[in-house]
């Protein structure tokens, strides 16, 4: 779930001041000036407060945060375990006690505004779906934006990632091409990998030639995302195993 | 820590003929990007307070800073330095791409604060995707729900 107008909950340390906004100047008191109390948008340090506010408020409410993972937060009480993640405004829970999630769900609720209250179906551009026995999780949203972006929406799909026997090289052909949309569809195909593990072997050879793509690198780049528009809605299932 | 910090930057010396961007800040005064907001509407106070839809959103957004008690009216402590406001102008459309509500945001021009002063401490901590894909097959493994 995520909480709205995040920013404008963060508490200011600082003293700070802002002038009055045009538009709502306080009659003969027009060389006043405004002391803020909490932050506004555009302040540089609004997301740093409003993360102190809502760790402040997680601690208070008996969670620990992970040493090693600061947007962790784990709360234990006796045999119950709850667990938190925490991504500037969206939120996360889980555990195994279902009661106890909703009480502390409906606590939150009393402290900041907030809005999809429902299952985790969207989290950081993964799609989650949850089921009895198992959980999936891909990126076919992201994927079609990528096609998109990159005008591949219909290409001609291929079953591999690589033409077998692919050999490239540094200076592979004279004929470079465009760097900077060459690093931009690396970096959409790196994102993919959270979801897509078996792209990270190509996409690693292929980032090797980030400096000065030439055309022989970009048509390998181009063919994983062949695979991809082929393979667009698989993802991650993660499933229960007896010898855990 | 792994957070992402930026406030405690060893300052670096400045190479000769580079500007670096809190020069270039300082020596603007107009607002030419206000990058964290996407597809705002490109109007002038002076334009906007002219109509009334416009009039409508500053309102309703001055009402909802007020009632969050957000800042209060005071005068200057000594040797402080107000930092200014701007009103940015938003169109929110539906799916069918018609216009459904306007909206005015106050934002503070941000880059215009000094470090040290205005403020010191700007990081704040993300997720990484691995502690997310750690929590969801945790919650498989258990039959947890996630919400």
């Amino acid at each position: 779930m995520d909480v709205k107008s995040t920013f404008l909950n963060g508490v200011l340390e600082e003293e700070l001041y802002v002038e009055q906004p045009l538009g709502c100047m306080r009659r003969g008191e027009e060389k006043k000036v405004l002391r803020l109390k909490k932050a506004l948008y555009g302040l540089k340090q609004a997301p740093r407060a409003w993360n102190e506010r809502i760790d402040t408020y997680f601690k208070k409410n008996g969670y620990e945060q992970c040493l090693y993972e600061h947007p962790l937060y784990i709360k234990k009480k006796g045999e119950d375990v709850m667990f938190t993640v925490l991504y500037v405004d969206d939120l996360i829970f889980t555990g195994n006690n279902a009661e106890l999630i909703e009480a502390f769900k409906e606590v939150t609720k009393k402290e900041f505004e907030m809005t999809n209250l429902g299952l985790m179906k969207y989290f950081l551009g993964l799609e989650v779906v949850q089921g009895k026995d198992d959980i999936f999780v891909s990126q076919e949203r992201y994927v079609e934006e990528v096609l998109k972006k990159f005008k591949m929406t219909s290409c001609n799909p291929v079953s591999t990632l690589m033409e077998p026997g692919t050999k490239v090289s540094k200076y592979a052909d004279r004929d470079r091409v465009d760097a900077s949309k060459y690093r931009s569809l690396i970096e959409s195909l790196r994102y993919l990998t959270n979801t897509r593990p078996n792209l990270m072997l190509s996409v690693g050879i292929t980032s090797r030639y980030m400096e000065e793509p030439r055309y022989t690198h970009w048509k390998a780049l181009k063919r994983i995302l062949r695979y991809v528009r082929g393979t667009i809605s698989l993802g991650l299932m993660y499933t229960r195993t007896n010898d855990y | 820590m792994r957070d992402h910090e930026t406030s405690d930057e060893e300052d670096e010396p400045l190479q000769a003929r580079a500007r670096s961007l809190q020069d270039i800040y300082n020596s603007t005064n107009e607002v030419h990007v206000v990058c964290f907001l996407a597809n705002s509407e490109d109007l002038s106070f002076e334009e906007a307070v002219q109509e009334e839809k416009w009039q409508r959103a500053m309102n309703e957004e001055i009402r909802a800073i007020e009632r969050n008690n957000m800042w209060e009216l005071t005068d200057l402590s000594r040797g402080a330095q107000p930092i200014g406001v701007k009103w940015v102008y938003k169109k929110k459309t539906n799916a069918e791409g018609e216009v459904e509500r306007y909206k005015a945001r106050l934002v503070v021009k941000g880059y215009k604060q000094k470090e040290g002063i205005d403020y010191d401490k700007v990081f704040t901590p993300v997720t990484r995707m691995e502690t997310i894909r750690l929590v969801i097959s945790l919650a498989a493994q258990h039959r947890w729900t996630i919400l």
